[in-house]
Parts: structure tokens; sequence; C-alpha cells
């Protein structure tokens, strides 16, 4: 874990860049400071400090105090990463602050877990993707809660973006907002959350296609029983420049209990003519014939119910494109 | 003891509506039985009570399995005691792969049966040795349970299931309903070659041309929820050259 501003070898192998306070940040680091710190996040928010905030329309209440500490996440030109690195996001900040930098034709895959400690958390993740660069991200909240976990990412032409984020309980809200600023960017955003007792987890997202022959993907899944709550608020927003747009949203809940609740709101704003949009969402119940054909061949009807439900959510674990993690992610499951 | 099941007087309803009125009948181990009849007659229904569906409600009657009572065991523990159901209408199951569903079939019948579950590799072993049975293709257990198969494959894949599972009885409902002649050959020799002297088959069927392949020991006819008639494979051709009209008419005439 490296502390200085050091651009050696050390980055080849850790793409943590800096820990520390954003004053050492901005005194170490001064030209990433200027460029990136904080553009993404102030511009969703009126003004920043403790006592003032501005509602959001998609993202709600963004109060974005001051936060002392900030991890900058850095990936040097044309430099590849193929594994998953993985950090820990833990209750140690309060307002945790996270900068990720990948630079022209550079390449990375992060996964984020998170540990819940007790301790409200609220995170802002801002993301800037060069030219032809990649990120692969997974965000594992677990159980957290009191989480509200907001994530932007600025992307330039022919980048590409991809986050799966998999709740297995807890309560948070989770904004997701995603800028294809450059021509041929693609990105694709995946949710899970399964969720029970009185478990909440909300998920509230807007693609902006600000250019042309972009292409962003979004398939969120819940499954949601006793008297739990998940939300899916996904907004497409399509300018007038951006032809040749193609944009994909699916949303699809299963409830297994009359008290569950799904809430699902596609919004889609499009004001270019030659583009391809489409969304779904659907809210239903386990398939009781097939639980009536397994426990048929001898499957007990908790075990065919298990099944049915692993098949459901089997796609989405899939897309993170990792053996051993998509095996940790599916074990923390509570089916 | 070899009676395998023993159907005594039974009475169900679906939705309020008396369906079965008093269904009796008696299969023997290594015994192929028949059951036809005209639309509407409670053939279906009579599957669907034998495999539990919560759906019947059982008014009045007995059904004992191998000596032990049926009705009071619930789907699963029926399956496990090696009763089979072959669906007519076998439903799609996205997501949960066939390998895997029978896997976790197989194990847990073994399991009921105080057996080890089985080794992944003897499993493979054995899924490859029994779609041989129906000329299913290997390729099949990777794929989603029935998703996006024809009709003919569904009731192919419902014989595979039989195969993998050896049940003592296998009620067989329409499986030749829905096929063209070549699956209907495949799926009628499929079932040919599972039959032994320790288990029985009872196939429910409409039409007569899956008895050539499957020779009956017994044809029954179902009308109005009663068997009006039994007899031997003869009777499935008069049938089938004649009709149901002229066996209901003296029997509505009784």
């Amino acid at each position: 874990m490296s502390n200085n501003g050091n651009r050696g070898k050390e980055f080849v192998a850790d793409v943590v860049l800096f820990r520390g306070t954003v004053a050492e940040f901005a005194g170490k680091e001064q030209a990433l400071y200027d460029k990136y710190y904080n553009k993404l996040i102030a511009v969703e928010t009126a003004e920043q400090g403790n006592d003032v905030f501005k509602r959001n329309v998609v993202f709600g209440d963004l109060v974005v105090p001051d936060s002392k500490n900030i991890e900058v996440l850095y990936v040097p030109e044309g430099v590849q990463k193929q594994d998953y690195f993985p950090i820990i996001v833990n209750g140690d900040c309060s307002v945790c602050r996270t900068l990720i930098v990948i630079e022209k034709g550079a390449s990375a895959r992060i996964a984020f877990r998170f540990v819940p400690s007790g301790q409200p958390i609220r995170r802002f993740v801002e993301i800037y993707l060069a030219e032809n660069a990649a990120l692969e991200m997974v965000e594992q909240l677990g159980e957290a809660e009191r989480l509200v976990n907001t994530v932007i990412v600025k992307q330039s032409k022919k980048s590409r973006f991809k986050d799966v984020v998999v709740a297995s309980g807890g309560e948070s809200i989770n904004n997701h907002k995603i800028i294809l600023a450059g021509a041929h960017a693609e990105a694709y955003l995946y949710g899970l959350s399964v969720l029970s007792g009185k478990e909440r987890v909300e998920h509230n997202t807007i693609i902006e296609h600000a250019v042309s022959d972009c292409e962003s993907s979004e398939h969120y899944k819940t499954v949601v029983d006793e008297k739990a709550q998940a939300s899916f608020f996904g907004r497409i927003y399509v300018a007038s420049d951006a032809q040749h747009t193609n944009a994909y949203q699916q949303n699809n809940n299963i409830l297994l209990s009359d008290t569950a609740k799904a809430y699902t709101r596609p919004q889609l704003e499009i004001y270019a003519d030659d583009v391809k949009c489409s969304h779904g969402a659907t809210i239903g119940q386990l398939d009781e014939e097939a639980v009536y054909y397994m426990r048929q061949r001898g499957i007990s009807g908790d075990m065919a119910k298990k099944l049915q439900i692993t098949g459901f959510i089997g796609d989405i674990i899939k897309k993170v494109g990792d053996d051993a993690l998509e095996e940790e992610i599916a074990s923390k499951i509570k089916l | 003891m070899n009676e395998m099941l023993e159907v005594k007087d039974l009475h169900a309803n679906v939705e309020g509506k008396e369906i079965l009125k008093g269904v009796n009948l008696t299969v023997k181990a290594g015994e192929v039985h028949a059951i036809m009849g005209p639309n509407g007659s409670g053939k279906s229904t009579f599957a669907s009570v034998l495999a539990g569906n919560e759906r019947y409600e059982v008014t009045q009657g007995k059904v004992l399995f191998e000596g032990k009572d049926l009705l009071s065991m619930n789907i699963e523990d029926r399956a496990r005691e090696g009763l089979f159901l072959g669906f007519q209408y076998p439903v799609e199951i996205p997501g949960v792969s066939m390998a895997n569903f029978l896997k976790v079939a197989v194990n847990e019948q073994r399991k009921y049966r105080g057996l080890e579950p089985m080794s992944a590799g003897e499993f493979l072993k054995m899924m490859r040795e029994k779609s041989k049975v129906v000329e299913i293709n290997s390729n099949l257990t990777s794929r989603s349970v029935n998703e996006g198969f024809s009709g003919g494959e569904k009731k192919r894949n419902e014989i595979f299931q039989m195969a993998m599972l050896n049940p003592k009885l296998a009620v067989l409902d329409e499986t030749d309903s829905g096929l063209d002649i070549d699956a209907l050959k495949i799926v009628a020799t499929g079932v040919a070659k599972l039959k032994r002297p320790d288990n029985a088959t009872v196939l429910i069927t409409h039409y007569q041309r899956l008895l050539d392949y499957i020779v009956p020991d017994f044809v029954h006819v179902l009308y109005k929820g009663r068997i009006i008639h039994t007899g031997t494979k003869e009777l499935a051709k008069e049938l089938e050259e004649r009709g149901y009209d002229w066996l209901i008419k003296e029997y509505d005439n009784e």
C-alpha cells in the first residue's frame, strides 16, 4: 500500500496510488488533484458543506460533507491489469472518497468488498476513463447498512466500463451515473439484490448519452422475501446529438412473500431520432408449476425454490467474469 | 405381495368440481396398463392425483403403493418411494441446468433410501448411458430444463428422466400426444427398453398407436371419472376402429 506519489514499478503491481487526507493528496499529486478532484460530484449538488444540499431528481438527497480522507486508484497509460484487485471498504471513514483514473489504453479490474462496521457510510466515487481505457468493477455491498453509495463515471471515446453491484441484504441507497462523453464508449451496469427480513436496497441510475455511437446496457435483478423492499429507478438520457445510440435496460424482480415489495421505474428521455432504446421490467413470483415438477422428481419444496432462485440470479453473477470471485459472491447470498 | 398399486374407490375434486367418481385399479409389478377414454373423462386428473398435485382434493378412497398409504405422502416423498409422472405438458425451468436438476433429484432419492450420493464421475457416466435410451444428445445436459425444447424433445426428456430415476411405477400422461411418427417411435421404444419384471407402467393415452410399441397387459376405459370397462390389447384396436361411442352408449344405458 503506497502513500507516496512515486510512479515507479510499484504501480504495475498495485493500483493504489494514494491513501490519506485530501490536503496531502493535493500537495503530492497537484496535477491530478487540480484536474479531477470533486469535479463530477460538484455537478450533482448545489453547494457543498454539511448543512446545505440539493435534492438531486434521481439521486435524492445528496449531502456531501467535507471528506478528510481520499483513496486514489490510478492506472498509467497503456498498463493492463488482468486480475481483480481487491479493496475493502470499511466503516473507518464515515465519508469515503475514492478517485479512480484509468489513463489512455489502460485497463483494470477492481473488486470492492464492503465490511459493515455499524457506522453509517457515505461513499463518493469519481471515475475517469480516458480514451480506449477499460474498467471492470465489482461492488460487493454484502449486508452493508446505512450506506449511501454514489458512483459517477465519465467516459472518453472508445472506453469501456462494467460494474456489477451485489447486495446480499442490508440497507443501502446506490446512485450510479455514467456520462458517455466520447464516441464509441460502452457502459454496462449489472445489479443483484437478494433481500429478506426488513432489508431495503435502492438502485438509482442515470445513463447520459452525451455524444453519438455509444452503447449502454443495464440489467438489475432482485429477489425479495418477507418484508424487504427493493427499488430500481433507471433514467436514460439521450442528447439530441447522440445519434446511433444503443441503450438497453432491464429490471426483473421476484417476490417470495405477500409483504415483499419491489418498485421499478424506467425513465427514458430521448432527444435524438436515430437511436435504439429499450426498457423492460417484470415483477413476479416463483413459477409454481416448476416447483411442482421438481418435487415430482423427488426434490424437496425448499430445494426446488433454491434451484429456481439460483437459476434466476445466475446470469448476473456470471457478468463478473472471474470464477473465484463469482463463487465468493454466490456463497454470501442467503437463500 | 406383488400388488404394486391398489386404487380403491378414488374420488377427487378440482376447484370444487368432482372429476374422479370412484376409480378402482390394481397394478402388479411387471405389468403395463393402458388407460384410455374420451377427453374430459379424468385421465390427467387421475395422473395428477397419484402424483399428489395439491390443486386436487381427494374426497374419498384409498391408494396403496407397495402396501403404503400413498395419499398421506407429500409430492416429493411419493417420488422418492418410486413413483414417476411423465407430464403431458412439461414445464420450462430457465436457469436450472438439466445436469444440476437431475443430480439433485437422483441424490435426494438416494438419500431417502439410505444410499450415499453419487460422485460427479459416476453421475456423468450414468447420464451418458441413459441418454442413449431416447437418443438424446449429451449437450442437452448443459441446457436449462426443457427451455427452448420442441414438443417432441420435451417428451423424450421425460423418458430420459425416467431412465435416470429408475422408478418402480411410471405413470405417463399422454406421452404420445403431439409427436410425429419418428419421435413417437423413439419415445415408445425408450419406454419399452425400461420395462422390467420389477417395475410397472401406467400409460394414459388417447390414441392406440403408442400401444403398438409398448404392448399393454390391460386396457382400461375411463369415462366420466370411472373405469367402465377393462380389456386386453385387442380392446385398444377396437376403440381405434370404432371410437368410444359404442362402449359409452352401453354404459350410459346401464
